[in-house]
């Protein structure tokens, strides 16, 4: 008889979610499908608010990437001003943006996932949390936690706080760094890059142990999407658009390239990129528009692992370092295929990250105050691209000629990654759901396979919520066999 | 010592309203003649841990607002450690973190959550009517309502409920 599990809610990730898989008449599982079950509509109610205040309305989308849409909306506002900000601004922005990423890697590291490495997929669920991990690993625990601090500490000090800071605008930001706060920044980059080292050594020792997740959690050949250099380096808060296939070649067609470049200037990102919707999921689907429309044909995966994968290099000693061995996962040149990865990549750009803050902070210009171009309305429509640690993100805004806004669009990175995380699920599905026994081995590696993408629902749909875990079988015509739920 | 730890949106009308309470009870603890630390945060999350001070034993008073639908008044509660982390990246439970504190920075402390209810949660920086009222009831009745926290709490995890 066909059956249809549901894992309902996902947990330790940011939102509300479950997960339904369907068996067939033999037992094998036949489909496995991430739904997001909640709603929250921050673009419609944007709308008829001035462009000024999006920083701070969308920086209330979420409280663990505040950062990331700052900047995405803070750069949709100058390309509405139509100026180039000040480039000790743009540096400012940088040094917050890497911040981000620090905090932000650090907590889907050590504390979301590591209790799965550390603890074991199969350990009992009520000890594989963070609790659990302080219990069996205190040091691990600590350091997770001052990694994150130091992170939360700088966006703290440039921009006032550490959670919603209303720092950067369209412009530029509005305050300058002082000397003594860019020499505490720097007095504490050095155990900051020392805990990055130490995450990295502890993933490559747990790695080895998860050879049979590295190749089911979502390990699989798709598009690749980031943020690159000019010189195809690896990129966080401007530069190109590029787009890789499975084979790590440009897929970009060549009538969009302008010569000599491997990616197209982000605010094009419409030409290529495309979005669907399904009846079972408030998270849209996006898609890479020229390998066609159909679900997923054009399917793509933003976010660490990407980024390291569109690009050519690194750019700091250390990340290059790592990542030289980060390579070595795949065939000589090719991109790194298992979703598994995700976790390796984001302390590789902790440690770039820290890397690129420590040479800001020695540029001899960092503590200027020609921090923001004034400017009014000037082009009509506004698209600001960044790095968010989940992966690109893409405002765009439509105004009228006093600033207020007729039309916004937020293509965030979890939505991006939608296609990419039901293909892990159902891969994930199809290694451990035997028939309709359902063991906690299985449940776990479903929401862990989920985690590695460190899925930022709140961002995505735009919604916020709690995640218990919820497990549904239900026959062929979806009456509920049996429930479990994991509180 | 006592820190008080005030958590809320105070963009979002009473979802704010810890922060008045928490400042009406730093206040009062001082008063009293205790030392008080008091913190304001958008949210509890693991790096607070590191913002409290140096003391050994720490009164940690968490001070919240919640829906009107669980408590129609300022109730006080007892805190026990809490090992489940329902949701370790956006925020944590002030019993959690009691137990970060207690496990990684080998601290005593002892918590108490004031919930004071909140009714309009929607864009705004003014308290609803409703939990303004609260808040004059509780600083009439002070010295009752704030009792537990003088006294030595058992492990049950009781809750102490004011009533008029």
């Amino acid at each position: 008889m066909a059956k249809t599990i549901t894992i309902d809610p996902v947990t330790r990730i940011e939102g509300h979610a479950k997960v339904t898989i369907q068996l067939n008449d033999a037992g094998k599982v036949e489909d496995a499908r991430f739904h997001v079950t909640e709603f929250r509509g921050f673009e419609k109610f944007c709308e008829g608010r001035s462009f000024w205040e999006m920083p701070g309305i969308t920086a209330r989308i979420c409280g663990i990437c505040p950062v990331s849409h700052l900047m995405a909306s803070a750069k949709a506002g100058d390309a509405i001003l139509g100026v180039q900000i000040p480039p000790v601004a743009e540096k400012l922005r940088r040094l917050m943006n890497w911040a981000q990423m620090v905090q932000s890697h650090a907590l889907s590291f050590f504390h979301l996932s590591a209790p799965d490495f550390l603890l074991g997929m199969d350990s009992e669920p009520a000890k594989r949390n963070v609790a659990g991990l302080i219990e069996k690993y205190p040091d691990i625990a600590k350091r997770g936690i001052l990694l994150r601090k130091f992170g939360q500490d700088v966006i703290r000090l440039l921009g006032g706080r550490s959670v919603h800071p209303a720092w950067t605008v369209p412009g530029g930001v509005r305050e300058p760094l002082t000397s003594e706060k860019r020499d505490e920044i720097r007095d504490r980059l050095p155990e900051a890059l020392e805990m990055a080292e130490f995450a990295l050594s502890l993933m490559q020792d747990v790695q080895s142990k998860f050879e049979n997740e590295v190749h089911t959690f979502g390990e699989f050949p798709s598009l690749f999407v980031g943020l690159v250099t000019p010189e195809g380096g690896l990129e966080h808060y401007d530069g190109l658009l590029r787009v890789v296939d499975a084979d790590g070649r440009n897929a970009i067609p060549e009538d969009l390239l302008h010569k000599g470049e491997e990616g197209i200037d982000p605010s094009r990102f419409r030409e290529i990129i495309g979005e669907s919707t399904e009846p079972w999921s408030y998270l849209k689907f996006p898609y890479f528009k020229p390998e066609g429309t159909e679900l997923y044909s054009g399917m793509y995966r933003v976010g660490p692992l990407a980024r390291l994968n569109v690009c050519k290099f690194a750019g700091t000693p250390r990340a290059d370092q790592a990542l030289r061995r980060f390579r070595q996962l795949s065939a000589y040149g090719k991109p790194v295929l298992s979703s598994f990865h995700y976790h390796f990549a984001r302390i590789i750009e902790i440690l770039f990250s820290l890397e690129k803050m420590a040479e800001t902070l020695d540029d001899p210009d960092i503590n200027s105050n020609r921090i923001r171009s004034q400017a009014g309305v000037n082009q009509l429509v506004g698209v600001g691209v960044s790095e968010a640690p989940r992966g690109t993100l893409f405002h765009e805004y439509q105004v009228t000629e006093e600033g207020i806004l007729n039309h916004v669009n937020l293509l965030i990175a979890t939505g991006q990654n939608n296609m990419a995380m039901n293909e892990t699920v159902k891969q994930i599905a199809h290694e451990y759901v035997l028939g309709d026994q359902l063991t906690e081995g299985m449940l776990n590696r479903v929401e862990a396979g989920i985690r590695c993408f460190d899925p930022c629902l709140s961002c995505s749909t735009h919604a916020i919520g709690q995640m218990p875990l919820h497990l549904q079988l239900l026959s062929p015509n979806q009456d509920v066999i049996d429930e479990v739920y994991r509180h | 010592m006592y820190v008080v730890i005030s958590y809320g949106n105070a963009l979002r009308s009473d979802d704010g309203a810890g922060f008045v309470l928490g400042k009406i009870i730093a206040k009062y603890l001082s008063k009293k003649g205790h030392r008080v630390h008091q913190i304001e945060t958008h949210q509890l999350t693991p790096e607070l841990i590191y913002d409290l001070p140096q003391a050994n034993d720490l009164k940690v008073v968490f001070v919240d607002t919640c829906q009107a639908t669980a408590v129609d008044r300022i109730v006080v509660q007892n805190l026990m450690f809490d090992q489940v982390a329902p949701s370790m990246g956006h925020q944590m439970t002030p019993g959690l973190l009691l137990y970060l504190v207690n496990q990684l920075l080998n601290r005593h402390c002892t918590g108490w959550l004031v919930a004071i209810p909140g009714w309009d949660f929607g864009f705004g920086f003014e308290l609803s009517l409703q939990t303004q009222k609260c808040l004059l009831d509780f600083s009439q009745n002070m010295d009752i309502i704030l009792q537990p926290l003088f006294q030595n709490q058992d492990s049950g995890g009781h809750t102490y409920v004011h009533r008029d």
